[in-house]
């Protein structure tokens, strides 16, 4: 009795000192909600469904993508999105809604899953499985590293198994047109920034998982809603991302000026998907004086062994702002291509003398490299003679 | 070791020295008891082990094997370079290479042991061409090797810190490697007392609860150093039963251990040359005869400090090339300079080391002459593996342990027959300290949910109602869930070091450049601004400490002092849960609040110690949430009553010397290091509003000593009176009640003259009342 008289004062003491230390909740009581969610079919003990149609940002666009394979369409795309109980994952964290959005050509259809509590969360996620279309291809905004990661888990917790999802994450590509403008790449940033979408009545995704506890402790579900709305409008803010960065796409390649994201990410992601157009929009911003579109685009010539373009840009690079890549560049081609072992000593004497006063304790390592390969040049050279 | 036989034939002519030995004990060459390999040891493993020289094994790695095989779990206690990690990477790597599925999980207290031990492994995988994969797993690794690490690491090595915020928390993630896991190994589990033990304790209980979940029970291989009860800790941590192999079949060289008391140089006032001064000139005598040795220090200054006088005294003489390399060692440095300095002891460059009990630990730095202790650590076992750092190799060793001036020491160094006779100190751990296993359930319920019913060490429902009224867990159908959008695990530190670091930027000649990192609070008490900061043997002056953005900017500098902070501390009573009258003083037990402040630093020149000037240092003071015993001399209690009869000022004194001589008493019975209770007197106590003495934990949140302290208060006090009495300084000194202390302003009577003679008649008159009370309240 004493003891536990003891246990309790010193429980209380703790309590009060996370209470000093944080907001604090209230209590998660015994209770078990039978909600009722308006316009949401039940599909399961614990399982919602909702279906609803909006206004299709995709309709009348028959672009295909630059970032999808050929031969894929819209049509055979998956916007999805989850909201789930914490933000930094770990096997306490679960997923309790998931939205999907598809377009049939003429609707966008986004249909959400809800969980109502943990003991249903097995039955929440065979049906999510169930409805899981493997054919197609999954859009996310960094569902790579947060969403399918969480689901997997989950997943292998219930031992189910996540299917393999092809996906194409668009905070990547965001990331790269964006970064240097925008800073933050968070959705909500491009969707004020880049998409000029302004959100009404929408909560904040940190809000949501206490939100949901909030639910879980009193059963309200009008508090869940504008989560609801917050989950639609992010997918609807998919479409209209990937829709966006495909114009940006061809507006480069159509030498539209209006672009205001980085054009030399943009060439370089079309190449990467394989358009030759990426080259131009390359050689476009290098000439505009983008010298990292020139790096690209140099990398690119030599690769595919058209080395008089990509000298063409060495040598423009080397003599307007003395470049580093583009010297080491031109060292390696006069050293090893052309033979010309005078004119590499020439370059890379003149390199060490105009990074001098650089050369700090970090440059130490391609201050040696450059003095390697001028020893060595320096005895090709005696070789020859 | 010639060198070593010839220095000790010339240190037994060496009247100066043999004055000040107290006691010379030789320990006779052992000859190790070996068996052959077992004949169902995989052959793969034996040709591995032949190509690194090892043709029989030791009789207790071979106990090892057989007990692993037959599924117990075992925890092997041999002392250092007795081939201890053979014991557990026999039965491992013999199980992985039968059975493709099987994982092992080996925990070693720290980042730098993992990595040792780790290398150590390698050699033999690597070296034997074994297909077993080992992968360290910690806060350095990068994240691209992470992911095949979880995917195909065979033997997964981290420490206590990662397995609590980065494995258990996402199992999923590692479903491969903890569904399937064989064995766990920890390393050095005698590291794993008082909190931290308990706090391991608690991280094997999760760990236990993940592997069940996927249907698997691992066998637990332990490792410990001496300690009193390798097999009770070993149980309590692992929460099951274990096999104790404690027969060492190591052959072992002969060892002398020399007790050394450094001679008096003011016999009135009691005062011994310093330890410091001391272990720095024998250490260089030995060094300059071409010993290789080692100096423990107790502190990072004086790791430091040692080190240059070393340094300073070798630079006058040369012996064969000319050139002595001395390192310095203790946490702090970069992990790279520690790897350099343990390479150069391994192969030899280094001839010498002064290290706080850093390397102390496993980490192999290969086989040393000499190990000197400056200043004997709190524990016995700790002396043991810091002496047994000297004659890895069944070499001829010697060990000489220096006694400082501090009463334990002084206590040790003069009954020789303690300190070889005493079975060394008992680790214990509190898995159920309400404080830990509250964050820890925490942690558990966010792993997997908890089912009603379900056992964590023992019931746990009403903690788990606690924290469902405390809105971070959910119950629903049965079982509780994790209902918060936190992570808890980032929220509960294993250890009661901050583990938030202030980086050291040299900023000389406009460079900034880190070379070192700290703790925030000893940050504050060794970086603040004016502080002299050494970095081996390098010195700075520290220019600026932004604790808010963890840096401290420090420049070269070379004056002719070091400093010493002075540490203010504030107690403030937050929780009674005990308030009781016995031993003849009020005792109350509960938490209290500890501010420490640095307010004022001492400059004390080099060489002579003297102090030459005091700073001031503004800084936000520190706070500390955790457990104390009060010790309360009201007027109406028999202590109280004798402590009235003195003027205010004694008063004071009175009760700080008392304080100075339990802090310094009370490990031994507490089986706890100096550093872990700490005490403070307040002679007008603004809670208590009588003359108080607080011990308290110096552990946030406590860890069960003050408890420990009220219970063996008896004892404790006949053991000050012991050493008081039997001290051989006249007035009292550094080695019972401190040094005399006199306070101008303060007159004292002349019969209360004698600082000793007062704490003797007040601790005794103390000790009859108490006893007079018990024998009372028993009858």
């Amino acid at each position: 009795m004493e003891e536990r008289k003891q246990l309790f004062n010193r429980l209380n003491f703790l309590r009060a000192r996370e209470l000093s230390r944080s907001e604090h909740l209230p209590p998660h009581t015994h209770t078990e909600h039978k909600p009722e969610l308006r316009g949401w079919e039940k599909m399961g003990e614990y399982t919602f469904y909702h279906r609803c149609l909006e206004q299709n940002p995709l309709s009348g666009i028959d672009k295909k993508s630059f970032l999808l394979p050929d031969g894929t369409d819209y049509e055979g795309l998956v916007f999805f999105d989850t909201e789930t109980t914490g933000l930094s994952g770990g096997a306490g964290n679960i997923v309790f809604l998931i939205g999907l959005g598809k377009t049939d050509g003429e609707h966008f259809i986004v249909e959400q899953y809800f969980l109502s509590d943990f003991p249903g969360e097995g039955e929440f996620l065979r049906i999510i499985e169930k409805n899981i279309d493997t054919e197609k291809i999954y859009v996310s905004y960094n569902g790579r590293s947060f969403d399918t990661n969480i689901l997997t888990t989950r997943f292998l917790l219930k031992g189910l198994r996540f299917p393999y999802l092809a996906q194409l994450d668009l905070l990547y590509p965001a990331r790269r047109l964006w970064k240097d403008v925008l800073g933050s790449c968070s959705l909500s940033n491009i969707e004020e920034k880049v998409l000029g979408i302004e959100r009404e009545n929408d909560v904040l995704s940190r809000e949501v998982p206490d939100i949901y506890f909030h639910f879980l402790r009193t059963g309200e579900t009008e508090p869940l809603i504008p989560v609801f709305n917050h989950n639609r409008r992010d997918i609807l803010s998919l479409a209209e991302l990937l829709l966006r960065i495909d114009t940006i796409l061809f507006d480069a390649m159509e030498e539209v000026s209006s672009v205001s994201a980085n054009l030399a990410e943009a060439g370089k992601m079309l190449l990467q998907q394989g358009n030759t157009a990426g080259i131009e929009i390359l050689e476009r911003a290098f000439r505009a004086g983008d010298f990292r579109a020139g790096k690209f685009a140099s990398i690119y010539y030599k690769r595919r062994g058209n080395l008089e373009a990509a000298l063409r840009i060495w040598n423009i690079m080397w003599r307007e702002r003395k470049s580093l890549f583009a010297a080491q560049e031109l060292a390696k081609y006069y050293e090893h291509k052309k033979r010309e072992y005078e004119k590499a000593i020439e370059i890379v004497t003149t390199l060490l003398n105009y990074y001098k006063p650089l050369v700090s304790s970090k440059r130490d390592s391609l201050k040696s490299e450059l003095l390697h390969r001028l020893n060595r040049l320096r005895k090709k050279v005696i070789a020859l003679k | 070791m010639p060198e070593l036989k010839k220095l000790l034939t010339s240190l037994r002519k060496d009247g100066e020295l043999l004055k000040n030995i107290i006691h010379w004990e030789r320990i006779e060459a052992r000859e190790g008891s070996f068996v052959d390999f077992p004949t169902d040891i995989h052959p793969l493993i034996t040709e591995a082990l032949k190509k690194r020289g090892i043709s029989r094994l030791y009789e207790h790695q071979e106990m090892c094997f057989r007990y692993v095989l037959e599924g117990k779990n075992v925890v092997v206690v041999t002392p250092t370079a007795s081939g201890k990690t053979l014991c557990y990477n026999l039965p491992v790597l013999n199980k992985l290479l039968n059975d493709r599925e099987a994982r092992a999980l080996y925990v070693f207290p720290t980042k730098a042991l993992s990595q040792d031990q780790q290398a150590e492994l390698n050699d033999i995988v690597l070296g034997g061409g074994l297909p077993v994969k080992i992968n360290t797993y910690d806060g350095d690794t990068p994240s691209s090797v992470r992911i095949s690490a979880r995917e195909s690491g065979r033997i997964i090595v981290t420490n206590p810190d990662m397995l609590h915020t980065g494995i258990l928390p996402n199992h999923p993630k590692w479903i491969k490697f903890i569904g399937s896991l064989a064995f766990v190994v920890i390393d050095e589990i005698h590291i794993y007392r008082g909190v931290f033990g308990s706090h391991m304790a608690n991280l094997i209980r999760r760990l236990r609860r993940i592997t069940r979940f996927y249907g698997c029970e691992p066998i637990f291989i332990c490792c410990s150093a001496t300690i009193g009860n390798p097999r009770e800790l070993a149980e309590r941590i692992i929460g099951g039963k274990a096999v104790l192999i404690d027969k060492n079949g190591a052959p072992s060289g002969e060892k002398h251990i020399i007790l050394y008391n450094p001679p008096l140089v003011d016999r009135v006032q009691g005062i011994r040359r310093g330890v410091v001064l001391e272990s720095s000139r024998i250490a260089s005598k030995l060094l300059r005869e071409g010993v290789k040795t080692i100096v423990f220090a107790r502190s990072r200054i004086r790791t430091e400090i040692i080190a240059s006088y070393i340094r300073k005294n070798l630079k006058k003489s040369s012996i064969d090339n000319g050139k002595l390399k001395i390192e310095s060692y203790r946490g702090g440095y970069l992990p790279t300079e520690r790897r350099a300095i343990e390479r150069g002891l391994r192969e030899g460059t280094v001839r010498g080391v002064v290290s706080t009990n850093a390397l102390e630990l496993g980490i192999d730095i290969g086989g040393l002459d000499v190990a000197i202790l400056a200043g004997l650590p709190g524990s016995i076992a700790s002396s043991w593996q810091q002496a047994g750092r000297a004659g890895r190799r069944n070499n001829l060793s010697l060990a000489i342990l220096i006694a400082s001036a501090a009463p334990t020491d002084q206590y040790m160094i003069n009954h020789p027959e303690y300190f070889f006779s005493r079975s060394p100190e008992s680790g214990w751990v509190d898995p159920d300290n309400i404080y830990i296993l509250i964050d820890h359930i925490k942690c558990a319920v966010f792993e997997l949910p908890f089912k009603k019913g379900e056992k964590f060490g023992g019931n746990v429902e009403d903690l788990l109602e606690y924290l469902e009224e405390n809105g971070v867990i959910r119950y629903t159908e049965g079982s509780w869930y994790w209902a918060d959008r936190s992570y808890p695990a980032e929220q509960v530190s294993l250890r009661s070091a901050s583990s938030e670091n202030v980086v050291i930027i040299d900023t000389t000649k406009g460079e900034n450049q880190v070379i070192g990192e700290m703790d925030r609070p000893s940050a504050k008490e060794l970086l603040f601004e004016g502080a002299i900061y050494i970095h081996r043997g390098d010195q700075y002056l520290v220019k600026e400490l932004d604790i808010e953005n963890k840096q401290c900017l420090v420049e070269e500098n070379r004056g002719d002092y070091f400093t010493d902070a002075i540490v203010k501390t504030d107690i403030k009573v937050l929780e009674k849960d005990r308030e009781l009258e016995e031993h003849g003083v009020g005792i109350v037990i509960g938490d209290v609040l500890v501010r420490t402040q640095v307010t004022k630093y001492k400059k004390i020149r080099y060489r002579t110690h003297e102090n030459t000037g005091y700073g001031d240092v503004y800084l936000p003071e520190e706070e500390m949430h955790t457990r104390s015993v009060v010790l309360l001399f009201g007027e109406n209690t028999p202590a109280g009553k004798i402590l009235e009869q003195y003027s205010e000022g004694l008063k004071e004194l009175v009760i700080s010397r008392i304080g100075n001589l339990m802090i310094n008493v009370a490990p031994v019975f507490l089986l706890c290091d100096v550093r872990d209770i700490r005490a403070a007197e307040r002679v007008k106590d603004p809670h208590f509003s009588v003359p108080a003495l607080y011990i308290y934990d110096a552990c946030p949140g406590g860890s069960g000593l003050s408890e420990g302290f009220y219970e063996n208060l008896e004892k404790i006090l006949t053991a000050c009176m012991d050493v008081v009495k039997n001290c051989g300084c006249e007035r009292g000194c550094p080695s019972c009640i401190g040094a005399e202390d006199r306070k101008p302003g303060i007159n004292i009577p002349a019969a209360e003259d004698n600082p000793k003679e007062v704490v003797m008649a007040f601790v005794s008159t103390w000790i009859k009342y108490g006893r007079e009370k018990a024998a009372f309240q028993s009858t």
